[in-house]
């Protein structure tokens, strides 16, 4: 690091820094009360595993998650509701518990599987809630109607259990579910924010 | 010549020991005041420590550090700039106030800091510290002409300001 060619000005000129830089020169201070002590160093496992753990537990992620229950708890909710036309969650089940069970009393000694008698309760279920909703007017339908175009009372035709299409969950969960890939959109800015750059070897 | 490995904490803790002193003599040089300095080259050990792992073992580390510090204290003096600016318009009419960091020899860094920031650094770089030109050029990875035109600048402005000095 030598340098040629100096003149008067440039003498003074290093005399001057040096002055200057000793006036200026405190006690050096110890890596530990350095700012740097407190960062993780870039590329770290861990420090990419707590970045992305921060990312997942963002508060856009966590809004959409909380969301999505709320939507998909309604629409059991609603589900159940029309099913068993009780706004009360505890009767919900009740029906069919209490279905599951009496066909568990009547099975013959040695018989096997119940399957066959829960499906006549939904076929007559089914053919109950359709002859309901023909009796009742369009409006009352809470579809307000048979968008098909079949007659009220008819059968009903695709349904494997005979159920009524009012039966079928029209309030699914929306098609909104948080995309992992969305989750925490400032996960990718850590590090050195500007790339220092690297000098070759002098 | 110490030798460093990337990424190694310990090793980034002897840099720190090693070019502090340094580092900050710059800085100081170049911002306004002690402060600025010390957290400017605080806040170059951190960019530099995030990525030190990305650091080449064939580049001088000093060189390395030196330019990561150069450029937070380059982006600070632009802040710096626009602070002035305020205030030189809030306090338009009124005296300034005295520097309290002037001291014996307050000239020279008054006129230091008058200079574009990048003549600045290749003044102390040279003078303070010794770079080559070569190492100035790597150090602030721009041409060696353009760290001679830069130098030569830098002096002759000094030199119109503070020639009466000089010769006493």
């Amino acid at each position: 690091m030598g340098t040629g060619g100096m003149d008067g000005f440039d003498e003074w000129l290093e005399r001057e820094l040096r002055q200057n830089a000793s006036r200026n020169t405190g006690p050096n201070p110890l890596p530990s009360q350095s700012r740097y002590q407190a960062a993780p160093l870039q590329g770290n496992a861990l420090s990419r595993f707590s970045f992305a753990l921060a990312a997942m537990v963002s508060t856009k992620t966590v809004t959409a998650l909380a969301l999505s229950a709320a939507v998909i708890v309604a629409a059991g909710a609603t589900t159940e509701a029309v099913i068993t036309r009780s706004a009360n969650p505890t009767d919900w089940g009740h029906q069919v518990v209490l279905q599951v069970q009496g066909c568990k009393d009547a099975l013959a000694p040695g018989g096997h599987g119940v399957g066959a008698c829960v499906s006549s309760f939904a076929s007559q279920h089914g053919r109950q809630e359709s002859k309901t909703h023909g009796t009742s007017s369009p409006s009352q339908h809470p579809n307000g109607g048979h968008p098909s175009g079949q007659p009220a009372g008819g059968p009903p035709s695709s349904h494997p259990h005979g159920g009524p299409p009012s039966s079928h969950s029209h309030g699914g969960p929306p098609s909104s579910h948080p995309s992992p890939g969305n989750a925490g959109g400032n996960s990718g800015n850590r590090g050195a924010g500007s790339n220092p750059g690297h000098v070759g070897k002098p | 010549m110490v030798s460093y490995r990337p990424g190694n904490k310990e090793d980034f803790d002897q840099l720190y020991r090693t070019t502090y002193p340094r580092i900050f003599a710059t800085l100081v040089m170049i911002l306004k005041d002690r402060p600025a300095a010390e957290d400017a080259t605080q806040e170059a050990f951190l960019r530099a420590f995030r990525a030190w792992k990305s650091w080449k073992e064939d580049a001088p580390a000093e060189a390395w550090m030196h330019r990561i510090a150069l450029n937070v204290a380059f982006t600070k003096r632009r802040r710096e700039q626009f602070q002035e600016v305020g205030m030189l318009v809030l306090r338009l009419g009124r005296p300034d106030d005295p520097d309290p960091t002037a001291g014996t020899h307050p000239d020279l860094r008054q006129e230091l800091r008058a200079l574009p920031p990048k003549q600045a650094a290749a003044i102390v770089l040279r003078h303070l510290h010794g770079y080559s030109n070569r190492e100035i050029a790597l150090t602030l990875g721009i041409p060696e002409r353009t760290v001679a035109s830069r130098l030569a600048a830098a002096k002759a402005r000094l030199k119109v300001r503070l020639g009466d000095r000089v010769e006493r």
